[in-house]
């Protein structure tokens, strides 16, 4: 029995993006392409987003012209492909508050999202401190602190304050405190609804970005497998080892069933198709009766 | 100790904003693409810490907005937001004042010092703790587009820095005048 499908759905991407930027200390490896995704989790009466993307509207042209990040598409046009539409998402998990997980909230006029606590309060103090500090203002948006104060005037915004179990029905919240961000979140969908669930799924917002994450060489330490957490941390790389270890042990090792959003490689592990709009939909698992969306 | 409103009062020589108004004479704050005169280089180079202590103070206003909208404690944030907000407003806006500008900028300052009084507007709602917030909303937004308006890419005045981001691609910025 399983309880929820859930795809990743690609809505912009970097043609080129530096290796060492996905993987702590891969200096001089290159470049790869580095998709831009969120996540849709569908069953239970529910239509839910981990993230929402950036807002194309505002930044897109800069983006384009300046950092290469090409073919955005927008949720209308994303969801289409899953016969779905923005206004149909009623939950939307925000891992952390970068511009390209927390930007698009506009798009989704009735969901409600789901933020760490933490995420918000230091970012706030983060704000205040002196401009010889901001590096820890990195892809943050203060505009998107104006979505985030009309989203909670609407009562369209809740904090979260660590775990929080059954979100919707098997459907957990937990923090990564001071990792990729001052309050990351990751998601567990338990898709068999049990409470020690032996199908379950882990969506790792930026705590992971590619599978080099989850396994990477331990050359530098004299093993053959490491965690080698994501090169940007605004807390430590140790808090994305221990956030990969919890992770790892909610699908008891499988690491498959974490799934990093933005990993080219995912549409080799699951059943993926490209859009007439050059994106790739990956179907991580479906619901009971749920038709597939990859053929 | 001074109340943040004497802080905020005494200087304050700046027209009043009201929602969806612009000051006369001053719809746009941009350059031509085409300028890259040394005039124009020179005034935006030394207006970016303004541009820059603007764009915090929207976020930190904003975020004690949303802090208090979320009924979330500021004491385990770390400092008095509020004060440090205000601090900052004061140095912004002493820049901002105290210099002046050019004929062919007097739009692009104009937008600025709109953003400054609907910021300072903002942080003496919040320091009197009677504003109603959609009002504050309001100004916010509008303080937010103006500061969109005086964005010019190419002196580095914008509201997010993707340079640094971890999802950016980290090229640098190459643009180069025609």
């Amino acid at each position: 029995m399983a309880n929820y499908s859930i795809w990743v759905l690609e809505y912009a991407y970097v043609p080129s993006y530096h290796v060492s930027g996905i993987i702590y200390g891969y200096h001089n490896q290159g470049y790869r392409k580095l998709p831009y995704c969120y996540v849709l989790i569908k069953g239970q009466h529910h239509a839910a987003m981990v993230d929402v993307g950036y807002n194309h509207k505002e930044f897109g042209g800069y983006l384009g012209d300046k950092f290469g990040v090409i073919n955005w598409h927008s949720p209308s046009e994303v969801l289409k492909e899953c016969s779905l539409r923005p206004e149909d998402i009623d939950t939307v998990f925000v891992t952390h508050a970068h511009f390209d997980h927390f930007g698009n909230v506009d798009d989704f006029p009735k969901a409600t999202f789901y933020i760490q606590e933490r995420e918000i309060a230091k970012w706030v103090w983060a704000m205040s401190l002196p401009e010889r500090m901001q590096w820890m203002m990195v892809a943050i948006d203060p505009g998107d602190v104006l979505r985030g104060v009309e989203l909670a005037k609407n009562r369209r915004l809740v904090t979260v304050n660590g775990d929080l179990v059954n979100v919707l029905p098997g459907i957990d919240l937990h923090p990564a405190y001071d990792s990729h961000t001052f309050g990351s979140m990751w998601v567990e969908v338990r898709n068999d609804g049990k409470s020690t669930s032996q199908d379950t799924w882990v969506l790792a917002g930026d705590l992971i970005y590619v599978y080099e994450n989850l396994s990477g060489s331990g050359d530098v330490v004299g093993v053959e497998k490491i965690y080698n957490p994501v090169g940007l941390a605004v807390g430590s790389q140790m808090n994305l080892v221990l956030a990969t270890e919890a992770m790892m042990q909610a699908v008891n090792y499988e690491e498959r069933r974490v799934i990093p959003v933005h990993e080219e490689r995912l549409k080799e592990v699951f059943p993926s198709r490209i859009t007439k709009d050059g994106l790739r939909i990956s179907e991580i698992c479906l619901a009971d009766d749920e038709p597939t969306l990859v053929h | 100790m001074t109340a943040f409103s004497e802080i905020l009062e005494p200087r304050w020589d700046l027209p009043t904003i009201r929602a969806g108004e612009t000051i006369d004479g001053h719809d746009a704050g941009t350059f031509p693409p085409s300028d890259c005169s040394e005039a124009l280089v020179q005034y935006c180079l030394t207006t970016l810490p303004a541009f820059n202590g603007l764009k915090r103070l929207l976020g930190q206003a904003g975020g004690i907005f949303l802090l208090r909208e979320l009924a979330i404690s500021s004491d385990g944030v770390g400092g008095d937001l509020l004060r440090l907000a205000v601090d900052r407003f004061r140095d912004v806006r002493d820049a901002l004042l105290s210099r002046t500008v050019p004929p062919f900028a007097a739009a692009h300052a104009a937008k600025l010092k709109e953003a400054l009084a609907l910021i300072g507007s903002i942080l003496q709602s919040l320091e009197d703790n009677v504003g109603r917030s959609e009002p504050l909303l309001i100004q916010l937004r509008l303080a937010r587009k103006c500061l969109i308006d005086a964005s010019d890419n190419r002196f580095g005045m914008t509201l997010l820095d993707f340079r640094q981001g971890c999802c950016c691609s980290h090229t640098s910025i190459k643009h180069t005048p025609t």
